[in-house]
């Protein structure tokens, strides 16, 4: 019995040493990327950060979500540049008076979009109509982006991290505690997780969605948020070229 | 809205506005003695200074998130973008906050239900169907000063704690009772569930406990302010009427959820309460206005929406109850037109009649809405009075030639 612990104890570490990234791609059925050159506008990024409490509920720090908007506003534009398109994301909020509050609409229609998306495809709760099947659209709706921008597509990126508070680490200790008495619990802590969604501004459908579930990882250092990045877009579609506005760069370009 | 409903919604909305909902049990309405009812008064003091910005990183937190719930609600096309109304629930919510006024913005929600929310940065959200509940302004200032109330005891935020700590502490004692019961070699199930038990029960019995604070100070407020103080309690006295008549009208009797499980307390107990608190208030023997004319004309040119909404959700009982507030001071068009409406959605054996002889008795009035002339038309029609039914149609025309039912309306006339 006496020699057991160690041996429990060596398995549950292995377990929570081994929690590791995980992007999961949607089939992107009929989705061919268009050649190389397509214009993207790529909003800026719906970012929380923020503790996981001891009961395990969301807490949500300021200036943690800060410094992580941020630093994933920066690694998206590193991405942006090093292919060749602008390095500024799109903001509607800056946007075209005119078209401010449509823009502003289509972005709160994605993020109701994108979070059915991550419940019914996700997290479990699976649609009877949407079994086998991805087809979320934003309508006709998302045209407003390409009259604003002339981009052809629009990403818009969600990314959320928590960090176990204190006493979450205690609870954790606590669970692993109880291997001493062969009761081990495994508390799980904080998380990271978001999603990286292509929009054909035409038709309005999400034509490519990417998953990001890992246990890693920190947002609010440059680095964690470099990483984040590439592993949201690993496989995005080769060839896209970042927009921001009509008259800018892009359309000097075409 | 059912209790479950709400009460999964307070466990894992966590930070969802404390809110003005109509749900609860029965709690006995005991022991109002005015020494007991004066330190209460008393002891009620704001929390909040003028301009105040959270420090702590919880509530930052907080307010993060409710700065893009704010931004959604400002721009959502539920809000009624009418800056008279609005100024005006802004004004009197001014007026009653007193010092802490440039901190609460108010915002108009067009929801045909009966609710107001207030949340720690000062966003406040007034829903149309409570705009259209209220007999006159006091009744109004008596909501609003119960919002207050949340805002100046900084009540969502100390609401948050609590309900972090005790999910801490269910958390807590379930692994380390799992454990021990391992290690022993006993099964402490039943043990765990009932102590959770006990720690979820704790979070609705801090929620009610807030909710009749923020209504005695919502009270207190009211009276500083010179309204009426019975108006709290005539208030929720309608709301129960009203629940009973919706009830009744469905073959049912008036809803009484579980009390353990109610992040409010009944309305019967706030009403008792809210009675005892403004007679103790009113013994003052000072005079105290209604603002009855002032409410109605602010409400008057949102009125037909407002009523409108209430209506389309088919709850016959409720919506005949609210007309009949609103006739208080005389039947109008819109408001013969609209019982029409009741009985034509509800639809049951002999409704037909009763809503042409509604319809019939609008018309009569100079204030008709042009909807009135085409129920009109189409009940005559329906009862083969077609050249009648005709001319009231050719009436609806003349009153609204854009309307968008024009064409249908015209091959009516044709057939």
């Amino acid at each position: 019995m006496r020699r057991a612990y160690p041996v429990i104890l060596a398995l549950t570490l292995a377990v929570s040493l081994t929690a590791c990234t995980s992007t999961k791609q949607v089939a992107d059925i009929g989705f061919k990327p268009p050649p190389p050159g397509f214009t993207v506008a790529v909003f800026t990024p719906d970012v929380r950060v923020g503790e996981l409490t001891a009961g395990g509920l969301f807490e949500r720090r300021q200036d943690w979500t800060d410094a992580a908007r941020t630093n994933i506003v920066a690694a998206l534009q590193a991405y942006g540049s090093a292919r060749g398109g602008t390095a500024a994301l799109f903001d509607p909020a800056s946007a075209d008076p005119a078209l401010r509050a449509q823009l502003l609409d289509v972005q709160r229609l994605h993020r109701a979009v994108g979070s059915a998306i991550l419940l019914h495809k996700f997290a479990g709760q699976t649609l009877p109509s949407k079994k086998d099947r991805f087809d979320w659209t934003l309508g006709s709706d998302a045209r407003v982006v390409t009259q604003a921008t002339s981009a052809r597509y629009a990403l818009f990126i969600y990314a959320s991290d928590s960090f176990s508070s204190g006493g979450r680490q205690a609870l954790q200790a606590l669970g692993y505690a109880g291997c001493l008495v062969l009761v081990c619990i495994a508390v799980p802590g904080g998380e990271q997780t978001g999603f990286a969604s292509l929009v054909e501004l035409e038709s309005g459908q999400v034509v490519w969605f990417n998953l990001l579930d890992s246990a890693t990882g920190d947002v609010r250092t440059p680095e964690g948020a470099t990483k984040m990045v590439a592993h949201l877009l690993d496989t995005f579609p080769a060839g896209a070229r970042p927009v921001t506005a009509v008259g800018g760069a892009a359309a000097a370009a075409r | 809205m059912t209790v479950s409903m709400l009460s999964r919604r307070a466990m894992l909305g966590g930070m969802g506005a404390g809110c003005l909902c109509c749900a609860g049990g029965v709690r006995a309405a005991t022991g109002f003695s005015a020494d007991a009812m004066a330190s209460e008064m008393q002891r009620l003091s704001p929390l909040v200074v003028p301009g105040f910005r959270p420090g702590d990183n919880d509530e930052r937190g907080l307010w993060q998130s409710l700065e893009k719930a704010e931004a959604d609600i400002a721009d959502s096309p539920l809000r009624v973008r009418d800056p008279a109304l609005e100024g005006y629930v802004q004004r009197l919510t001014e007026g009653l906050i007193g010092d802490n006024k440039q901190d609460i913005r108010c915002y108009i929600v067009r929801q045909p239900v009966m609710n107001a929310s207030m949340a720690p940065n000062g966003m406040m959200q007034v829903y149309s169907g409570a705009l259209l509940r209220f007999r006159d302004e006091a009744e109004l200032a008596a909501v609003l000063g119960h919002e207050c109330g949340h805002y100046l005891r900084r009540h969502q935020i100390s609401s948050w704690r609590q309900r972090r700590n005790a999910a801490a502490w269910t958390s807590f004692l379930t692994v380390g009772l799992t454990i021990a019961g391992g290690a022993a070699g006993i099964n402490n199930g039943s043990t765990i569930q009932s102590l959770n038990e006990s720690l979820a029960l704790s979070i609705f019995q801090y929620q009610r406990a807030q909710e009749s604070e923020a209504d005695t100070y919502g009270l207190k407020l009211l009276e500083a302010a010179g309204y009426q103080p019975e108006a709290a309690s005539q208030f929720w006295r309608g709301m129960i009427a009203e629940q009973s008549a919706g009830a009744r009208m469905r073959g049912q009797r008036k809803e009484r959820p579980s009390i353990l499980f109610a992040s409010h307390p009944s309305d019967e107990s706030r009403m008792f309460t809210l009675a005892a608190e403004a007679q103790f208030l009113a013994a003052s023997g000072k005079s105290y206005r209604d603002g009855r004319a002032a409410y109605h004309a602010a409400l008057s040119p949102l009125i037909s929406a407002f009523l409108d909404d209430q209506v389309k959700l088919n709850d016959p009982g409720a919506s005949l109850f609210i007309i009949d507030r609103l006739a208080t001071d005389g039947w109008n068009g819109l408001l013969h037109y609209q019982t029409g409406e009741v009985y034509r959605l509800r639809g049951e054996s002999g409704d037909g009649a009763l809503a042409l002889a509604a319809y019939r008795d609008a018309v009569g009035f100079a204030d008709a809405p042009a909807q009135a002339y085409r129920a009109f038309g189409y009940g005559l029609l329906k009862t083969g009075a077609g050249d009648d039914g005709k001319a009231q149609l050719r009436r609806y025309l003349a009153m609204a030639p854009q309307a968008d039912d024009r064409a249908m309306i015209e091959f009516t006339l044709n057939q």
